[in-house]
């Protein structure tokens, strides 16, 4: 399934399109409007249900067109009048025309059917629409005995029947263009709201470095070092931020030097694990050019480096305690690795992949010291996967021991990406 | 030299630390705080060296100037490109989309740059395209 939104609503359409042939036999396609123009949208499974008589009639000369004009027409004129209607269809066939309503807007027009309707009078009509395409269409008796024939054969319904599909599946449709229109609403909210706090976040980060180029040399070593972390804090709420993933700019790759984005990651997040008492330690060996999209991969790794400075176990008398960020070639690719000592990942959450879902959040996390978004990692793996590279978990118990902070686990995060040497 | 640069951008008064070292390096900036205000002065678009843009604008009227427009910069951006200026542009903006930054390539866009962005950065970037435009100009003159 594409990622983009207008591909998925179109695999849910088609979808629910999908289980109305499948339990009804009968092909349907879901017609919307756009610029004015009908355009269908149809399951894949339709072809396996068209009658003989609809597959005959489109292997003809102009057969096809005419097809698809005459359900253009019919689907246009239910958008019009949104109401239902049975219609037949140029060769003789009767279709369900239903105009999927939401908040008194036609949202589109379910068409369906290709049948007979089993009462004399609607044959009588069905038999006269046919002859009157033979004639326009010119066909040769042969040929137009062989149509008759198959018009003949096609299935049969009652209006009753018909009555039944016509009060549930349109409700399906409704349903499904009521929610995505609630997400569309929601998704506007969340970027107005986004607005307004990465306008906010602009003022800060401006400000603290300003302050910091043209003041930092009239402040005492404490002021520095607060205008320093008021500074690294506003960027790490960026980087939340980003996690939202509306606003993640375009990929766009250009080979650049790996090993600044972990420095800057680290700096962002040294003032909040130096008052946890964590050391980041950090080393390179063969340090590489990556083809990235350098953007992505710094919040890739802000997340990564401020989830290992977050699940840290504090340090205390007699114990540092450090997250250890190293690189090193590992093949065709060039490894991370972000390791901490601190909160565990249960075996299941690793071998199952749960761990990098978006908004979940790691059991062994849930306690009363932290809290969390739960997309960091999903954000991560997303972006790179997107560098060809891949995002390798190993999560070990060190110790039996309880501690006020949990069962004390050594985690690593192994990031390979590949590369070219220096 | 300092170079004049029009900044297009409702919130300039919040955000004003984010251009201080340009201003600090001698750039002059001349604030635009609505897609009216834009309109009227095309010609101090045409005229200056820079145009720093938002894509989300107020209409700056009553009426709504761009009402299928999601993002009124982006198409105050077509209209300014269409009265023949070819001012270089910026975008400074917190919109990032995939499909918004293929229009602006195709406007010619310079640079696009997502907020926020640090003040440092911001400055590095506008004079690299000042930089490169003020060459273009030497090989048209000559």
């Amino acid at each position: 399934m594409s990622d983009s939104l207008p591909a998925q609503r179109e695999e849910a359409h088609k979808a629910v399109l999908q289980m109305f042939t499948a339990s009804t036999g009968l092909p349907i396609g879901l017609y919307e409007f756009k610029g004015g123009e009908p355009v269908g949208l149809f399951p894949n499974n339709a072809n396996e249900v068209f009658e003989e008589h609809c597959l005959f009639i489109q292997s003809l000369p102009g057969g096809k067109a005419r097809c698809e004009a005459d359900q253009c027409n019919r689907a246009r004129h239910v958008y019009f009048s949104s109401k239902p209607q049975l219609t037949l269809c140029h060769a003789g066939l009767y279709n369900q025309a239903v105009p999927v309503i939401v908040g008194n807007q036609v949202r589109g027009v379910l068409l369906y059917g290709e049948m007979l309707i089993d009462d004399e009078e609607y044959l009588e009509a069905s038999l006269r629409r046919h002859e009157k395409t033979v004639q326009e269409m010119e066909l040769d008796e042969e040929t137009a005995a062989r149509l008759r024939e198959l018009l003949l054969k096609a299935k049969r319904y009652t209006l009753d029947q018909l009555a039944t599909y016509q009060k549930t599946l349109p409700r399906v449709e409704e349903w499904l263009y009521t929610l995505f229109d609630e997400e569309q609403r929601m998704r506007r909210s969340v970027e107005k709201v986004t607005h307004e706090i990465l306008t906010r976040l602009q003022a800060v980060i401006a400000n603290a470095e300003n302050m910091i180029l043209e003041f930092s040399d009239c402040l005492p070593p404490e002021g520095r070092e607060m205008l320093h972390a008021l500074l690294h804090s506003a960027l790490a709420l960026d980087t939340v931020v980003q996690n939202l993933g509306e606003y993640m700019e375009e990929y766009r790759f250009r080979p650049e030097p790996l090993t600044p984005i972990l420095y800057e990651a680290k700096r962002l997040y040294e003032a909040e694990a130096a008052r946890r008492g964590i050391e980041i330690r950090i080393r390179f060996s063969h340090p590489p050019i990556i083809e990235m999209s350098r953007h992505h991969l710094q919040y890739a790794f802000n997340n990564l480096v401020h989830n290992a400075v977050k699940y840290s176990f504090r340090s205390g008398p007699g114990r540092q305690r450090y997250v250890r960020i190293e690189g090193y070639p590992a093949g065709e690719y060039y490894a991370v690795v972000i390791e901490n000592y601190g909160v565990g990942i249960l075996p299941e959450e690793i071998s199952s992949g749960k761990i990098f879902e978006d908004g979940y959040q790691g059991k062994l996390t849930q306690g009363e010291y932290r809290t969390g978004s739960g997309k960091g990692l999903h954000f991560a793996k997303r972006v790179i996967e997107r560098h060809r590279g891949r995002i390798e978990v190993e999560s070990r118990l060190v110790a039996e021991e309880d501690t006020p902070e949990g069962r004390p686990h050594l985690n690593r995060f192994t990031i390979y990406l590949p590369y070219r040497r220096v | 030299m300092g170079k004049t640069i029009v900044w297009i951008e409702d919130d300039v008064d919040v955000i004003a630390g984010v251009t201080r070292p340009l201003e600090r390096a001698g750039h002059r900036f001349v604030h635009l705080r609505n897609v009216a205000e834009a309109r009227e002065h095309f010609d101090l678009l045409r005229k200056a060296d820079l145009i720093l843009l938002d894509m989300i604008l107020p209409p700056g009227t009553s009426e709504l100037t761009h009402p299928t427009e999601r993002y009124p910069g982006q198409a105050l951006l077509r209209e300014i490109r269409e009265a023949g200026i070819e001012t270089p542009v910026i975008v400074l903006s917190v919109v990032a989309r995939e499909d918004v930054h293929r229009e602006l390539e195709r406007l010619g866009v310079a640079e696009v740059i997502r907020k926020p962005v640090l003040p440092s950065e911001l400055k590095k970037r506008v004079e690299a395209v000042l930089g490169n435009s003020h060459k273009e100009k030497g090989i048209l003159a000559s």
